[in-house]
């Protein structure tokens, strides 16, 4: 896992200025992550961000997540603040996306959206390798179902998918979870 | 307070300024004029507020004028208090003082005071917002409250970096009183909130009251993109959060004052005579 230490901007973050060089400051970085590898965003000394600098960066770089950026790697926050915690909850909350933060007791928990997450992330962390038939399988989902969790999934960071070529021909996905059980 | 049309514009400061006079004075100065006196020899008291909306208004009035005169208090605690917090830095150069600023010995006064400054950037936020801690830390010691005030005034002066265009940016100063507790002001000469929220088709037409009111709301934004409008939001909230509170806002013809005291909240809008230029934000957190 590559981290990349938040702080090193300030120890607290504002603006919608600050948080599009912060995330375009993290996408290179995540440019330089080995597919499949994952990216830990390091909150540990940030005291405090506000929404917008929140929003503008991390609610930004899951969004982008949705329209294919960086997917094929992972990626999970760490070392929040409860200041930090409650505005990274409210973002992604605010536009029905959803992160991985890493406690410090080591136990995942999703911020954001919620509703079925917690269980598909369940999941896909005891498959660790899986193809969206599997993940369906074992949650008893319909296979579009599967697709459409795992697209959320996907942009939390949680999982990366990779492009793989059936024996049928086609096109498929082949799913890892990113972060450790 | 009054604006003379003689050989010079004359503005007087009353001993203890409601704010009102501020506000009329920099309606009345427009266009290019050749000499102003700002006359506040008699000030006797200056809180964060009058600080801000002073130099909000000689800045306001220097842009405006080939010459302008700063009549200094004649108290001398008034004057070496202005100077303590900055108020005198960083003048434009058609200002002149009618008295020397004292030269003053300081003390580290970090966790009580946070001197005018002047914030136009975002490293000027983040800037604000490391010093702010200090003192919020001091009020009301190194926890969640501190964190949220600290984030939410923040939050509240980075709308004025990234919407409002206000040509003197957004002024803030901040004191720990021993008695009252921790008042902090923030003033900017932009847009102000009815017309930055106007922007946005959905709310326009509204009253500059309910445009203040509706600026409050989660969401609201001059935008229509999602995941905007929680600035004030965010100010709010910290206030409330913080026990015993008053947050005044005041932009266009509408001015609002919130209250928390003892559980109960209390909401006061109000329309001034006036016209508010920018946005006027003063918060008081009491012991």
């Amino acid at each position: 896992m590559v981290r990349y230490k938040v702080a090193k901007w300030n120890a607290f973050l504002a603006t919608r200025e600050r948080g599009r060089r912060v995330r375009e400051d993290i996408e290179r970085e995540l440019a330089r992550v080995d597919a499949g590898d994952t990216l830990v965003l390091d909150f540990s000394g940030v005291d405090g961000i506000t929404v917008s600098f929140g929003d503008e960066s991390v609610a930004k770089l899951v969004l982008a997540r949705t329209a294919g950026d960086f997917t094929d790697r992972g990626f999970v926050i760490e070392g929040t603040t409860e200041d930090v915690h409650e505005t990274l909850e409210t973002v992604l909350a605010r536009r029905k996306l959803a992160a991985v933060n890493l406690r410090p007791s080591g136990e995942l928990e999703i911020l954001g959206v919620q509703g079925w997450l917690p269980d598909t992330l369940k999941a896909a962390l005891n498959l660790r390798s899986f193809r969206a038939s599997e993940l369906a399988e074992r949650l008893g989902l319909t296979p579009q179902a599967a697709n459409n969790r795992l697209k959320l999934l996907v942009a939390s960071g949680a999982v990366a998918k990779e492009r793989v070529i059936p024996e049928g021909g086609g096109k498929e996905f082949s799913y890892k979870a990113a972060i450790p059980a | 307070m009054t604006v003379k049309a003689q050989k010079a514009y004359m503005v007087s400061v009353p001993p203890r300024s409601s704010g009102a006079e501020i506000h009329v004075a920099i309606q009345a100065i427009h266009g290019r004029q050749g000499e102003i006196r700002l006359m506040a020899g008699s000030l006797e008291f200056v809180t964060p507020r009058e600080i801000c909306g002073l130099r909000a208004l000689l800045d306001h009035a220097a842009a405006h004028a080939d010459r302008v005169i700063l009549d200094c208090p004649v108290s001398r605690d008034v004057h070496a208090y202005l100077a303590r917090v900055d108020f005198y830095d960083a003048l434009p150069p058609n200002v002149e003082l009618s008295r020397r600023p004292p030269i003053l010995q300081r003390r580290d006064r970090r966790r009580s005071l946070l001197e005018l400054v002047r914030l136009q950037t975002s490293d000027d936020v983040e800037h604000l917002m490391d010093r702010l801690w200090e003192v919020a830390k001091a009020q009301f010691g190194p926890g969640a409250v501190a964190k949220a005030c600290t984030t939410a005034v923040g939050a509240a002066t980075e709308n004025v970096v990234d919407h409002a265009e206000s040509p003197i940016g957004a002024l803030v100063a901040a004191q720990r009183y021993r008695t009252t507790g921790l008042e902090l002001a923030v003033v900017d000469l932009g847009h102000g909130i009815p017309m930055t929220l106007a922007r946005n088709p959905d709310h326009r037409g509204l009253t500059d009251l309910d445009a203040l009111e509706l600026s409050l709301k989660d969401g609201v934004s001059s935008a229509r993109e999602p995941g905007r409008g929680a600035g004030l939001t965010e100010l709010v909230m910290a206030a409330g959060r913080a026990g015993q509170s008053t947050l005044r806002l005041g932009s266009g013809r509408a001015h609002l004052t919130l209250s928390w005291e003892n559980g109960h909240y209390e909401r006061q809008p109000s329309v001034p005579a006036y016209v508010i230029r920018g946005t006027w934000i003063s918060l008081r957190l009491e012991n």
